[in-house]
């Protein structure tokens, strides 16, 4: 039971218990002193009646009055009232007894007496007494009626409507109990969500959260932030955003979303859902927020997968086309070689032609081997071969851009297990950076990228190392640490996914290596990829 | 040196017919050559050969790994040498299974068939 609940109780026991006894009491009571006064009045009157006709009497016989007692007991022996007993007695003026007649009453008595005249002088009283017991009895009797009656009604007015409070503060007990504990199920489950719900009011002040909003905000340990702006939280921003989806939904009534990035790459969905009240009116919404960076970068990732499979169809078709008549090219020279005379000109352009064959072929056959079916196996494959075909592919570009490549590798490089269709694509793309941050810098003289190979030691694991160093613009030190997040991209608009990085970053975790990206912005970039050495053994 | 083993070449693409016909008749072989799969079982019909050069694609559906059959039924046992453009796992276990002589990517380069044409007739090494 409640503290207030408890006080209205004990009063209103109180009250009741008041007005009750005081009906108890006051009843009988008055029905007693009522009836007292009647009868003492209705005594008194009747004393003076038969004083007076005495006193008539003593005024005929004014010096023997004392000795008419014959003539007195008539007047003695009358009864007023049938069955009530009386004594009545005359007495002089000194008190003494001069006739009586009694009854006997019971007592207690009540006595009303009357003064007894002779020719308007005083000679003694008349003194009638009668019993309390039958007003008593009474009286007994009523409170005896009343009482009960009382206690009845004490029940009907007080006992039940105090027990109907009992019972609705019971049900209230066990309907409160069972919204704690719905209440308490609601947090938890809002709790184990990873969302972030946030409940604002209309001028966008913070009401409550859960854990997960916290933890968006990385704030685990923070404090409540109810009471705080949500722009302010989530935006760090002193008024709210111009197009903010919650305002919409306040305005609309309507439930709203909205997908953006937070400022260290996360990418999150928010929905917000008005809550509308009885009378209609929306006082507050429920914002729910998803960290849906990982899903759009699966997505992203499936795409440009779905993206690069295509691709390499076309590639696939348009180097088998290529295959046969650059199979009749170098054919041809052939010909022309074999039947040119030896040292002639002829026969210098006809290996000057086969030699270029050559290279097509090998593109041709670097393509090929790119866009075949990926079946992500991992056998032992050496890394220089990777490298060549990669540079191969992308040795044409680079010049095109003015952009030279110096290859170290020694001869004594360790294999690797990869795949090595994967690890094409992570050099591909380094390289295919370097490319874009050499071209798009404003040095123009030392326009080179070097990549060289060594085999290393860490942490009892053999790994081969492949450093890509550029002396490009460089990243500026505040988003180093980002340039690996999917959708972290300093292109412009439309020009990279994001995601070339994260992807590599990726396949090389996938490979038990390890990816690491040093620079000095405006000097130098250094990407440098540590792949597992195969152990004897290993296929 | 001067030899006259028979030699088929079936390919589609008439820069290779013209160019391996040419290699190998310097070389001192009489070469015949088809360049469907049609022309090739004539050719087959009419005549013995010692050797025979066989692209995989051959358009009409059909393959250089049914001219070999077509050459087995024949009674040529002599050896046969597949060449392709799109070498796959699937084709290299078929033509393995028909008994091929070796099975060549293209571009199929002046030395590789000179030293693939001896090792197949005389015997030579292949791979030396």
């Amino acid at each position: 039971m409640t503290r207030q609940a408890a006080y209205i109780s004990r009063m209103l026991t109180w009250v009741v218990a008041i007005i009750f006894g005081m009906i108890v009491i006051v009843f009988p009571a008055g029905y007693f002193l009522i009836s007292y006064e009647n009868i003492a009045g209705n005594l008194e009157a009747l004393a003076e009646d038969v004083a007076l006709e005495l006193s008539q009497v003593i005024t005929e016989n004014p010096d023997v009055w004392e000795y008419q007692q014959i003539r007195y007991a008539g007047y003695l022996s009358q009864r007023t009232w049938k069955g009530h007993e009386e004594s009545r007695r005359i007495l002089d003026r000194e008190g003494k007894i001069v006739a009586e007649k009694s009854d006997r009453p019971n007592p207690p008595l009540i006595m009303r007496s009357a003064p007894l005249y002779d020719s308007g002088k005083v000679v003694g009283s008349l003194e009638i007494y009668r019993s309390m017991r039958p007003l008593i009895e009474r009286t007994i009797v009523i409170s005896a009626i009343v009482f009960p009656l009382c206690l009845g009604a004490f029940f009907l007015v007080y006992m039940l409507p105090l027990k109907a409070i009992k019972d609705s503060e019971k049900s209230l007990r066990a309907s409160e109990a069972k919204f704690r504990k719905l209440s308490q199920e609601f947090t938890t489950t809002l709790n184990a969500t990873s969302d972030a719900f946030f409940l604002v009011s209309r001028d966008l002040k913070v009401i409550w959260t859960n854990e997960g909003a916290l933890e968006l905000l990385g704030q685990g340990n923070a404090p409540d932030l109810t009471g705080r702006y949500c722009y302010e939280l989530m935006h760090q921003r002193s008024s709210p955003c111009p197009d903010c989806y919650l305002n919409s939904a306040f305005t609309s009534g309507n439930p709203g979303s909205f997908t953006y990035s937070l400022p260290g790459g996360k990418l999150l969905e928010a929905r917000a859902f008005p809550i509308r009240e009885e009378d209609g009116s929306i006082r507050n919404a429920l914002a729910v927020m998803t960290d849906v960076t990982e899903k759009s970068t699966l997505q992203a990732e499936a795409m440009r997968a779905g993206h690069l499979a295509s691709l390499g169809e076309l590639a696939a078709g348009i180097a088998h086309e290529i295959n046969n008549p650059i199979n009749g090219v170098i054919n041809y020279a052939q010909l022309l070689l074999n039947w040119s005379p030896e040292g002639s000109r002829e026969k210098e352009i006809a290996g000057r032609i086969i030699k270029e064959g050559h290279r097509i072929a090998r593109i041709v056959r670097g393509l090929l081997s790119f866009a075949r079916e990926r079946k992500k196996e991992k056998f032992a494959v050496s890394l220089r071969e990777i490298l060549d075909d990669t540079v191969m592919m992308t040795a044409a570009q680079l010049k095109s851009n003015g952009i030279s490549m110096n290859i170290a590798i020694p001869e004594t490089i360790a294999q690797i297990i990869a795949d090595p269709q994967q690890i094409q694509q992570v050099f591909l793309n380094i390289i295919s950076n370097a490319r874009y941050a050499l071209t798009h810098s404003k040095k123009h003289e030392d326009k080179a990228l070097s990549i060289s190979c060594e085999n290393i030691a860490a942490d009892g694991t053999s790994y081969v190392r492949t450093t890509f160093y550029d002396r490009g613009p460089g990243i500026p030190a505040d988003i180093l640490e980002k340039v690996m997040n999917p959708f972290f991209s300093t292109k412009p608009s439309g020009q990279g996914t994001g995601l070339g990085l994260s992807i590599s970053h990726n396949i090389v975790k996938d490979h038990g290596g390890r990816m690491m990206i040093e620079s000095e912005e405006g000097v130098y970039t250094r990407v440098i990829i540590d792949l597992p050495a195969r152990r004897d053994g290993e296929e | 040196m001067k030899n006259k083993h028979r030699i088929l070449v079936v390919d589609d693409e008439e820069s290779i017919r013209f160019t391996l016909e040419c290699f190998l008749t310097e070389e001192g072989y009489e070469v015949v050559t088809a360049k469907s799969y049609s022309e090739a079982k004539e050719i087959i019909d009419t005549g013995a050969f010692d050797m025979i050069y066989a692209d995989i694609i051959l358009g009409g559906g059909k393959t250089g790994l049914d001219v070999i059959r077509e050459a087995r039924e024949k009674g040529i046992t002599g050896p046969v040498v597949i060449i392709t453009g799109a070498p796959t796992v699937e084709t290299a276990v078929e033509a393995a299974r028909l008994g091929v002589f070796d099975y060549i990517p293209k571009p199929v380069l002046w030395e590789t068939l000179i030293q693939t044409t001896k090792a197949a007739l005389e015997g030579a090494d292949p791979y030396r």
